[in-house]
């Protein structure tokens, strides 16, 4: 596990040089030192990247409501219907909820699936970060695997708390870099955040680390040449100029960061921006349970359920979803860069005695944007009560092999793929 | 095109007070600062000016979530919604002065939840919204409940099968209430209406709704004034502040007060001076953070040690007497 940062505590310190040692492999734990020695081992010869996309992931952790945010259902009997309304998007005919009004002028840029469905109700990134219920390798790992490191950036990152799901079957090199906000700033991102009481000198420990590095190799022996190799290769990277330049959220005017929201959400938006920018292939942003109880499961009614909702989750994922769709639309990086939204699994339709909705895989919808999504197309549909999918069932393996295949991997031809899809083909009106 | 007209007379109205000794403000909102997942509401005084303090807390309980504040003129009740954990949310009323809670029988009559009180005539009657409480509709409706007499009063001709009405906000005269509701027979999805408590009879608010979101209303004592939330294009970005003036039947200006972040939850002051809201802006302390705008001079005023590194809801302001 690459983790930059510092695990748990709720203290900034920022990017000590203890860490930065771990991250470049001297710490303990597999690292992208690793990676990068298994990367030049596989290498054939062959090349089975595809085409140069990259992919941010929002994981709207604790599985948001599908009424009340792209599969409304303004007609259905009062015990299903919430307080919200449906309005219209861009694309005649397709309408979300109210709550959502800034992505909903994006539609046409947008694809919606309102057919997913599988059959885990429990909070957990397995299936749909994995494709398959016993499987722990994450899509990010799977790209990091197949993309390589052919640049110097780390090719998969995660923003936020941990997940449970990563490297997997490919092993712990292939877990992201974690940034997390342990401090709960939310809008520093505090080990990257030069500003404020983050001295930007931790990152000009690069020197003090090479010499350590040297020091071990001295130690350690002829025999660990190599092997130095890749860990000074994988200190270089976490340690250049493009990788703290990218991190940096205050190279950005402040009416950008304020336009993708000043909260934890939009700033990672930001932040997974300029790494795509940047070169990393895969971001994933996990929907924060930070400061304040803050993820999708909105069981309850006041703050632990409809309210939140309201005043908080679908704003904030209005703006920053849409800041990030706009920002990389202007950056000419949209038609590279796949921005896919999805939780869990979506929310009961019988709304509860609390006044909000339970956990329902049987049916939900996810978004994607960019990476050559077709714009304006929904794909499957929800009964007329949103509770299973009338029409076009897509599955977690059909969702990860369209993943995969926007992101310009051939599931035909590429055998290292077929443990992650198996026999699932993508869906047709995405690809 | 902006429907913004700035209104000459409110000018006229405010301006003395903005030259006579300040008066002094209460504020009570919820804060995340000392429990992560369960906001506790705190009192901040305010000198009117520039100065301020945190002053007291309503005492709270383990996992239990208190929001949505409102207090009565004076400041001596304060309503709120309490959300115990995996527990629907029930209406409480504190007397700061006694420092306790005020029995409210009957009121937890219901499986279902409760929230948004709103206080008024002198913290004798709260209105609320209820889910599905048994007797009304199966959707969200007002209620209007008694305190001196302990019981759920008349609320005539506002609820509406089987619309919602949510998000109440009573004037501190107890005489009229505005609330929002989705009958779509509206302007929009969300609309305000605004009615006689006593009677039900609506009072119109011409150039108030849209086709958009309006939400959140909050009430001077009289009534005139009315403040609230609304997403429609021409804002500053997001969800944007507005204040309607009632006698003038059109918006006023706030300069200086939105922003591109959304504003949320705004309370205007019963002697329609001050405005408090919530914005999540880049130089805030935490992420919401709440804020004080002085209507009558139309700009932002410092409130130090208002606002922490988490987050700051809810407020509700009123000016406070001269001591």
């Amino acid at each position: 596990m690459l983790n930059v940062g510092s695990g748990l505590t709720r203290n900034c310190g920022g990017w000590t040089r203890r860490e930065l040692l771990k991250v470049a492999g001297l710490g303990a734990g597999l690292t992208l030192a690793d990676a990068l020695r298994n990367d030049a081992a596989a290498s054939d010869g062959k090349s089975y990247a595809g085409r140069e996309r990259s992919c941010i992931f929002l994981w709207l952790d604790g599985g948001p409501s599908h009424f009340e945010t792209f599969d409304p259902k303004p007609d259905a009997p009062d015990a299903i219907r919430g307080p919200y309304g449906a309005i219209r998007t861009k694309v005649p005919g397709v309408q979300f909820c109210e709550l959502m009004p800034l992505t909903a002028q994006r539609m046409h840029k947008c694809a919606i699936i309102r057919s997913l469905t599988h059959g885990s109700g429990s909070h957990s990134p397995i299936p749909m970060l994995t494709a398959f219920e016993n499987e722990r390798t994450s899509y990010g790992a799977v790209v990091a695997k197949l993309a390589g490191f052919e640049r110097q950036l780390p090719p998969y990152v995660h923003i936020g708390s941990k997940l449970g799901v990563g490297g997997g079957s490919l092993g712990a090199p292939y877990n992201p870099v974690e940034v997390r906000d342990p401090a709960g700033k939310q809008i520093e991102l505090p080990q990257f955040s030069l500003s404020a009481n983050i001295s930007a000198d931790r990152f000009e420990d690069r020197r003090q680390l090479l010499a350590a590095i040297d020091q071990m190799r001295a130690r350690a022996g002829a025999e660990t040449a190599k092997l130095d190799r890749f860990q000074k290769l994988a200190a270089e990277i976490l340690t250049s100029p493009a990788v703290r330049e990218a991190f940096d959220l205050n190279k950005e005017k402040d009416d950008l960061r304020e336009r993708y929201g000043a909260n934890f959400f939009g700033q990672a938006c930001l932040m997974a921006r300029r790494l795509v920018e940047a070169g990393t292939r895969f971001v994933q942003i996990k929907w924060y349970d930070g400061p304040a109880w803050d993820g999708w499961d909105v069981h309850g009614a006041d703050l632990g359920g409809m309210e939140r909702m309201e005043h908080h989750l679908c704003p904030r994922l209005d703006q920053g979803l849409t800041a990030l769709l706009d920002d990389l639309d202007q950056r000419g990086l949209l038609s590279t860069t796949l921005v896919v939204a999805v939780g869990e699994f979506g929310r009961t339709p019988q709304i509860n005695k609390y006044g909000a909705r339970d956990h329902w895989p049987a049916c939900f919808s996810a978004l994607l944007a960019g990476g050559g999504v077709p714009g304006g197309v929904v794909v499957g549909a929800s009964d007329k009560q949103g509770g299973q999918p009338a029409r076009n069932p897509v599955s977690p393996p059909q969702f990860a092999a369209t993943l995969y295949r926007l992101l310009g991997f051939n599931l035909t031809t590429d055998p290292r793929l077929r443990p992650f899809v198996k026999d699932a083909a993508p869906i047709g009106e995405l690809v | 095109m902006r429907a913004f007209v700035f209104t000459a007379l409110a000018f006229c109205l405010f301006a003395p007070l903005a030259f006579s000794q300040e008066p002094r403000v209460l504020i009570a909102f919820s804060s995340y600062r000392e429990r992560m997942q369960w906001p506790q509401i705190h009192f901040y005084e305010h000198d009117g000016s520039g100065a301020g303090k945190i002053i007291e807390n309503i005492p709270t309980v383990p996992k239990r979530s208190d929001n949505r504040a409102s207090l009565s003129v004076g400041g001596r009740y304060v309503a709120f919604a309490a959300e115990q954990e995996n527990e629907v949310s029930r209406i409480r009323l504190w007397d700061r002065q006694e420092k306790k809670l005020v029995e409210l029988p009957t009121i937890d009559d219901t499986p279902n939840a409760q929230l948004w009180p709103t206080l008024a005539a002198g913290g004798r009657t709260i209105v609320y919204a209820g889910w599905n409480r048994p007797g009304s509709s199966q959707r969200w409706d007002l209620f209007l409940y008694d305190v001196a007499a302990k019981k759920l009063g008349p609320l005539s001709d506002i609820n509406t099968l089987p619309h919602d009405e949510r998000m109440p906000a009573l004037a501190a005269s107890g005489r009229k209430l505005a609330y929002v509701t989705n009958d779509p027979s509206g302007a929009g999805l969300m609309d305000i209406a605004l009615c006689e408590l006593a009677t039900g009879q609506a009072i119109p608010l011409p150039g108030l709704n849209t086709a958009h979101r309006e939400v959140e209303p909050s009430l001077s004592a009289d009534g005139r004034w009315l403040a609230f939330v609304s997403d429609r294009p021409g804002g500053a970005g997001g969800r944007d502040v507005y204040l309607y003036d009632g006698q003038a039947q059109q918006l006023v200006e706030l300069p200086g007060l939105n922003s591109v972040a959304h504003e949320q939850t705004p309370s205007i002051s019963p002697d329609g001076r001050w405005l408090a809201f919530v914005s999540e802006r880049i130089r805030g302390e935490g992420e919401r953070d709440i804020f004080l705008y002085d209507i009558a001079r139309r700009q932002l005023v410092p409130t130090p040690g208002l606002n922490a590194k988490q987050e700051d809801i809810d407020p509700c302001v009123i000016t406070l007497p001269a001591p």
